[in-house]
């Protein structure tokens, strides 16, 4: 117990460059940022600051329909393509009975959840981020996933009629159309369900089918060959996502602080969630809220900004594909 | 297949769309033999990466058909995951993945299959040795490469129906070389050299679809190696075709593929596919090939070049390091 | 061959830069062989050359992280930690002879602090934790989990807290047991303890005198 002198306690522990700092107590460092006058998130947006997105359509070509977006270091490629379910060629020799309605006369609907006639998929293993490597999905990448086929499916944007093949001649539905839909990430900076979410939306829109039918002679579906006769799909009406992360600075410090489309760093420092559906005229489809205990008005403001936003992509969506969404 | 992890399909299985009548016009061949695409490339387009780039060739004149868009990105150095042995060096490992809506016909399932093990690791093999891997010991360094969209012409086998071979999967790779050797020196990971993909084919000078429609125009793009053997086809009726494309409509004899070190002059890569003859007059088509590639890789190596390059003036430009005349000849990179 | 080489504005990967015999290569280039006769340094990154007094020719990277850029991603550094490097880690396992860390910033030679891309794993024996007394030092009287440490480099990431200046530098009350929620912050006191602004209390550690 004799070398080493005791050391003089520090003036300032936390002398360290901001990228350190960042690193050290990301936390701490997300706090003084929107604690600083006016509040300023670290990458320099307002806490109600979204990114501004951009949009591109039909640049594939081998899918149907496909889109990229883009908010921020946050990209995703959507493909759709259809291809064709077959009722009456069944598995070997046994032939699917028809269910009840596929006479024609089907209730609106139900026919794409029933047989699965929308597939989407995200992917994230592409390099998208350090953190997600190639191979099976991770939990992240499914639960993802799983909200946006949900959501896909709760919104009804796509008719199951606009999926039917008919035999011309008896009006009866022999054949549906399966739309597969993949979502692949091409860089990650946060909040990718907004943007995967628009991806496949434009992609459906931008989505043209040949004109199929049931050829009585062949038993099979085929398709006219000219492009001038492919169909778009019946998309009703917009729906966009809003997320948003919420941080506690305590209450003598702000309270709490909503912030608007989170980057991946402040994704990883706050718990709680808010996201919001928010569908065309100033209607709500969708709320989701998690971790934390919120007040109605936190998630009040969420869904204010959520019309908001609603309105930059609706703007976006009819510059890129027109008015009508055609 | 079925994958749990993802969301499948209806379980009765699906078809792609059969046309009415075969829809497959004769592609009209446009470019000449020996001219080369013009190539998109552009750095830093997933900044949470440590390198990438995206690379595209030009849209065509008419839209439905096919062009190559790929992706890379560049992790690294990092370390090496626990499972793996000790290595004074660093390991390269590369992924190349086809989206699910890149390739024609059938909708593409995730799970890898052979064609992407196998050109994962030709692509390996093609960077491994321009990367400086003694500069990062027991590390990993790991290249992603995404295709989001490609030509077709995916065949694997070494004949197609006709007598030709597909060299769909050549463009791919040597796309993808090309792709992740700018995103590896995006990422300023020290390497030797960058290495460029060039492909070069063997066509029959008549018969087929090919026509002489080349002999009016197609030397004048300065091509100094198909120049050099344009006096030589005569004698064999085999030309050769540069950058060839599975939308151009040849039927390619023998393809080969390349990954080239311009500055060292030294190959990282040979794929061929096809037979050739080897000859000692001169005519040998082997040699010929090859240095086609080379000639197509050299071209595509200067737009690497000027796709790091203006990364890195755009990089100096926003810490203040250079003023508006960089533009200027700040940029004479010379080759030798 | 013996006049001053002009070295371009801008270097890319392979491209040759001057003759080996009078030059030598610095970070950023690599002599490469062409034939046994001649030797030339050619650059291995895209960046600016300098020639130093010393002949030896270096290239930078223009790092854009000191300019406020819009985007939360740096351009990261290409470390890795070598012999002498001092790094930040955070300890993620303890036991009783040894601490596993992860380290998350480093400093080589005389740059600034920096953060690195991606953690790497180290680890400080026992022995290792001060220069002094090495047998009786304790690994849980010396650091508990979350702590931050900053250390020197000794070999295959093993890592050394053996100098005045080096130990833990950020800790929180409570360690891995997390008592209150959040964990207050804790100031040293001297080399081997320190205590909590709130409640007093005084905790065992190996403490670093700040960078």
């Amino acid at each position: 117990m004799t070398t080493a002198p005791p050391l003089p306690p520090p003036s300032n522990p936390l002398s360290f460059p901001p990228a350190t700092f960042q690193k050290l107590a990301p936390k701490t460092f997300l706090e003084r940022h929107l604690q600083s006058t006016p509040a300023t998130r670290p990458s320099g947006r307002n806490p109600d600051t979204f990114r501004t997105p951009s949009l591109h359509t039909n640049s594939l070509s081998h899918a149907h329909g496909s889109a990229v977006v883009r908010t921020g270091d946050t990209a995703v490629v959507c493909g759709v393509r259809g291809e064709i379910l077959s009722l009456a060629t069944g598995v070997g020799s046994r032939v699917v009975v028809l269910r009840s309605g596929e006479d024609g006369k089907e209730e609106e609907g139900d026919g794409i959840r029933e047989r699965g006639l929308v597939v989407t998929n995200l992917e994230m293993g592409t390099g998208c981020t350090r953190d997600y490597h190639p191979g099976p999905p991770t939990d992240f990448a499914q639960a993802i996933t799983a909200r946006l086929h949900r959501l896909l499916l709760a919104s009804k944007l796509i008719s199951s009629q606009s999926l039917r093949i008919l035999d011309p001649n008896t009006e009866k539905i022999k054949a549906y159309w399966v739309l597969y839909i993949d979502v692949v990430v091409i860089s990650l900076d946060g909040n990718v369900l907004d943007v995967a979410w628009a991806s496949i939306l434009a992609a459906l829109r931008s989505t043209r089918l040949p004109q199929a039918y049931w050829d009585q002679d062949a038993e099979s579906v085929v398709c006219y060959p000219e492009v001038s006769r492919y169909k778009s799909l019946d998309i009703k009406g917009l729906a966009f996502i809003a997320s948003f992360a919420v941080i506690d600075l305590g209450a003598e410090k702000g309270g709490k602080v909503i912030l608007s489309d989170p980057d991946e760093f402040e994704e990883g420092v706050c718990e709680e969630r808010v996201m919001v559906c928010a569908l065309g005229g100033g209607k709500v489809g969708w709320i989701e809220k998690g971790g934390g205990v919120g007040q109605v008005a936190e998630v009040v403001e969420c869904v204010h900004r959520a019309t908001e936003r609603f309105k930059v992509w609706e703007q976006l969506f009819v510059e890129v594909l027109g008015s009508s969404g055609r | 297949m079925t994958d749990r992890r993802r969301i499948n399909g209806p379980a009765e299985g699906t078809t792609p769309p059969v046309f009415l009548t075969s829809s497959t016009h004769k592609p009209v061949i446009k470019r000449s033999p020996t001219t080369l695409r013009k190539i998109f490339l552009k750095t830093s387009l997933t900044p949470p990466a440590t390198g990438s780039a995206f690379l595209e060739l030009p849209t065509p004149s008419n839209p439905s058909t096919p062009t190559l868009k790929l992706t890379a990105s560049v992790y690294g150095p990092r370390p090496l995951p626990s499972s793996t042995t000790f290595s004074p060096d660093a390991r390269l490992t590369a992924e190349l993945k086809f989206s699910p809506f890149s390739t024609p016909g059938h909708r593409r399932g995730y799970i890898r299959d052979g064609v992407e093990r196998d050109l994962s690791a030709q692509l390996s093999i093609a960077l491994e040795k321009s990367v400086d891997v003694g500069k990062y010991p027991k590390s990993a360094i790991d290249v992603f490469v995404s295709v989001l969209d490609c030509e077709g012409g995916l065949g694997d086998a070494g004949d197609g129906n006709d007598g030709g071979v597909e060299v769909g999967l050549m463009g791919v790779v040597a796309g993808a070389i090309s792709c992740a050797s700018a995103a590896i020196a995006d990422a300023g990971i020290e390497c030797f050299d960058l290495v460029a993909g060039g492909v070069a084919g063997l066509i029959r000078e008549r018969g087929g679809v090919v026509e002489e429609d080349h002999v009016g125009e197609g030397m004048e793009a300065g091509e100094d190696i198909s120049g050099a053997r344009h006096g030589e086809k005569k004698n064999r009726g085999i030309a050769l075709v540069l950058d060839p494309s599975p939308t151009d409509g040849y039927i390619i004899l023998a393809a080969a593929a390349v990954g080239y070190m311009a500055a060292r002059d030294e190959l990282t890569l040979v794929w061929t596919k096809g037979s050739m003859g080897r000859e000692g007059d001169g005519t040998d088509e082997v040699e010929r090939l090859v240095d086609g590639a080379i000639a197509a890789a050299t071209s595509v190596r200067l737009v690497i070049n000027e796709a790091v390059k203006e990364r890195l003036l755009l990089g100096l430009k926003e810490i203040g390091l250079i003023k508006e005349k960089a533009g200027g000849n700040d940029g004479d990179i010379v080759m030798e | 061959m013996s006049q001053p080489h002009p070295l371009p504005p801008i270097a890319l990967p392979g491209q040759p830069l001057a003759p080996s015999p009078p030059y030598t290569s610095s970070t950023g280039t690599h002599i490469h062989t062409q034939n046994p006769t001649s030797t030339i340094i050619t650059a291995s990154i895209a960046g600016i050359p300098h020639l130093h007094p010393d002949m030896s020719i270096s290239i930078t990277r223009p790092s854009p992280s000191s300019s406020s850029s819009s985007t939360s991603h740096h351009r990261p550094l290409l470390l890795l930690p070598e012999v002498t490097s001092t790094v930040l880690a955070r300890v993620t396992r303890l036991n009783l002879r040894q601490a596993t860390v992860e380290i998350f910033a480093m400093q080589a030679g005389a740059e600034e602090m920096g953060v690195c891309e991606h953690t790497f794993q180290g680890i400080i024996r026992g022995q290792d934790v001060r220069a002094t007394e090495k047998d009786r030092v304790k690994i849980l009287e010396s650091f508990r989990v979350g702590d931050v440490i900053s250390l020197g480099d000794q070999s295959n990431y093993y890592l050394s807290t053996a100098s005045n200046s080096l130990g833990v530098v950020v800790a929180h009350s409570g360690g891995e047991l997390r008592v209150t929620d959040a964990g207050d912050p804790l100031h040293p006191i001297n080399w081997r303890q320190m205590a909590c602004a709130r409640t007093g209390v005084v905790e065992d550690r190996k403490v670093a005198k700040p960078i």
